[in-house]
């Protein structure tokens, strides 16, 4: 996107610049085309990194990506949604997943290497009223979680439903970010999201239930450089992510 | 659930879905579009414009502002909720709501298009034997334009199949009840099950390929 408007204005400016100097003499001209050149030189080699972010990391991807050397432009959706279009050739150079069996699945096919795990996610219970947690979860109550097919944080809320035995009526919604938005709007009694999402929101203690690890499969959000281009980048990328300035941030931002 | 069965139900709720909307549309479009073909009121183009609008609007616009009027907590949610002790968002009702905002250009636009060639000497003689106009309207005007409210049920019918954008914000896809025929395609896609999404994407395209293909012969008979 960035890209394509970067040309559209190269299309606006370029014959105004060869309006403006042709009057001038060869000498001159020679010197300000140089000039021009080698001012404008960091703005067409970098081309932006393309990361695929789940959703679930949508508002700790600001905080990583601040403070990155090169542009970015991320992409947001379950980790089944972005996973599928790797696997059908969309160009990324990142994929930060919400779960490790989809990258590892990549890895295995040799479309990605690399693995890291850059976050463990926590999944939360949030209800628009009364007491979130396992008694509130009864069968006139409406949750959105996101699709279990596709997203690997309503794979862990039907885990935790199932422990519980707890049978609310399920709204599916296409990832976390989906999710969240069905409760927020007041369309769902509450929602299945992780606890990012919660923090990065500033929704009130009472309102929110961490629920117990126990209760699911371990979120292990794992990250790879897809073999799509931008190599050493992805890498270096992928390395920032795994220092311990980011970890922090990351846990800062409500992970592990 | 297995893929057939899924399949299966997703495809009644369609079918269910297209039905009621068409049914209700072609009840409340008819004099909805005579008024728009016939009026000198001031109203007239700001209605036209209203009814036109989801031709125009992207669907997502109207899945969002449809949600939030449905939600327990908005206007029309908590009116329901109150009157029926039901929600509406993300239930069938919600979804046929949805549909009839949506495809109600559909129905009314060909309708509002064909009153407008109505014979005004026929309407005249009507009205000069003492036929009062609701009667005039019921007996001359509709089964005058017979082929034009079959394509227009028929176009409302197919326009409401084919939806996805609004269904996809107010739905829920919860099988059984919202998880239409192109949502469920979407899945599939999302799960990489491309025989599934074989299925479904053939059995919509032969559907709508069918229907219209009928509609145009029928539309051409005398």
């Amino acid at each position: 996107m960035h890209s394509v408007i970067f040309k559209a204005q190269l299309l606006v400016i370029v014959p105004r610049v060869l309006l403006y100097i042709t009057p001038l003499s060869r000498d001159r001209r020679v010197r300000l085309l140089v000039g021009i050149v080698v001012l404008s030189a960091p703005l067409c080699t970098a081309e932006p990194l393309r990361v695929a972010v789940a959703s679930n990391f949508q508002g700790a991807f600001a905080a990583v990506e601040t403070g990155y050397s090169g542009e970015v432009v991320a992409t947001y959706g379950s980790s089944g949604l972005l996973y599928a279009q790797i696997v059908q050739g969309r160009p990324f150079d990142v994929f930060l997943s919400a779960d490790q069996a989809r990258p590892r699945t990549l890895v295995a096919a040799g479309k990605a290497r690399g693995l890291v795990v850059y976050a463990r996610g926590r999944l939360v219970l949030w209800a628009n009223h009364g007491v979130p947690g396992p008694s509130w979860l009864t069968a006139d109550k409406r949750v959105a979680i996101a699709n279990p097919e596709t997203a690997p944080y309503g794979r862990a809320a039907v885990e935790a439903l199932a422990e519980l035995a707890a049978a609310p009526r399920r709204i599916t919604a296409l990832n976390v970010a989906q999710a969240f938005h069905f409760a927020r709007s007041g369309a769902a009694d509450g929602a299945f999201v992780a606890l990012a999402q919660i923090l990065a929101q500033e929704i009130s203690a009472d309102r929110y239930w961490i629920v117990p690890e126990e209760l699911y499969a371990p979120i292990e959000q794992a990250a790879v450089v897809v073999r799509s281009g931008a190599e050493a980048a992805a890498q270096a990328f992928l390395a920032r992510l795994a220092s311990d300035e980011m970890q922090q941030l990351i846990r800062q931002a409500g992970y592990r | 659930m297995p893929v057939a069965v899924d399949i299966a139900q997703a495809a009644l709720v369609t079918a269910l879905l297209a039905l009621v909307t068409t049914a209700i549309l072609l009840v409340a479009s008819p004099p909805l579009a005579w008024w728009i073909a016939r009026t000198g009121s001031k109203w007239r183009s700001p209605v036209e414009a209203l009814v036109a609008l989801p031709l125009v609007l992207p669907p997502t616009v109207i899945g969002f502002y449809l949600l939030l009027l449905m939600a327990p907590s908005g206007p029309l949610g908590a009116l329901v909720q109150a009157v029926a002790g039901v929600p509406l968002a993300f239930t069938f009702t919600g979804l046929v709501l949805g549909s009839l905002v949506y495809s109600l250009p559909f129905v009314t636009g060909p309708l509002a298009s064909a009153f407008r060639t109505t014979d005004a000497h026929l309407l005249e003689a009507a009205a000069s034997l003492g036929v009062a106009p609701t009667a005039c309207f019921l007996r001359l005007v509709l089964p005058l334009h017979r082929k034009a409210l079959l394509a227009a049920g028929v176009l409302g019918f197919a326009h409401t199949v084919g939806e996805f954008g609004t269904v996809l914000m107010i739905g829920g896809n919860i099988p059984g009840e919202t998880r239409v025929l192109s949502i469920a395609l979407f899945d599939r896609v999302e799960m990489l099950d491309y025989g599934a999404a074989h299925v479904i994407a053939a059995l919509l395209l032969a559907f709508s390929l069918a229907v219209l293909t009928c509609t145009y012969r029928w539309l051409r008979l005398p």
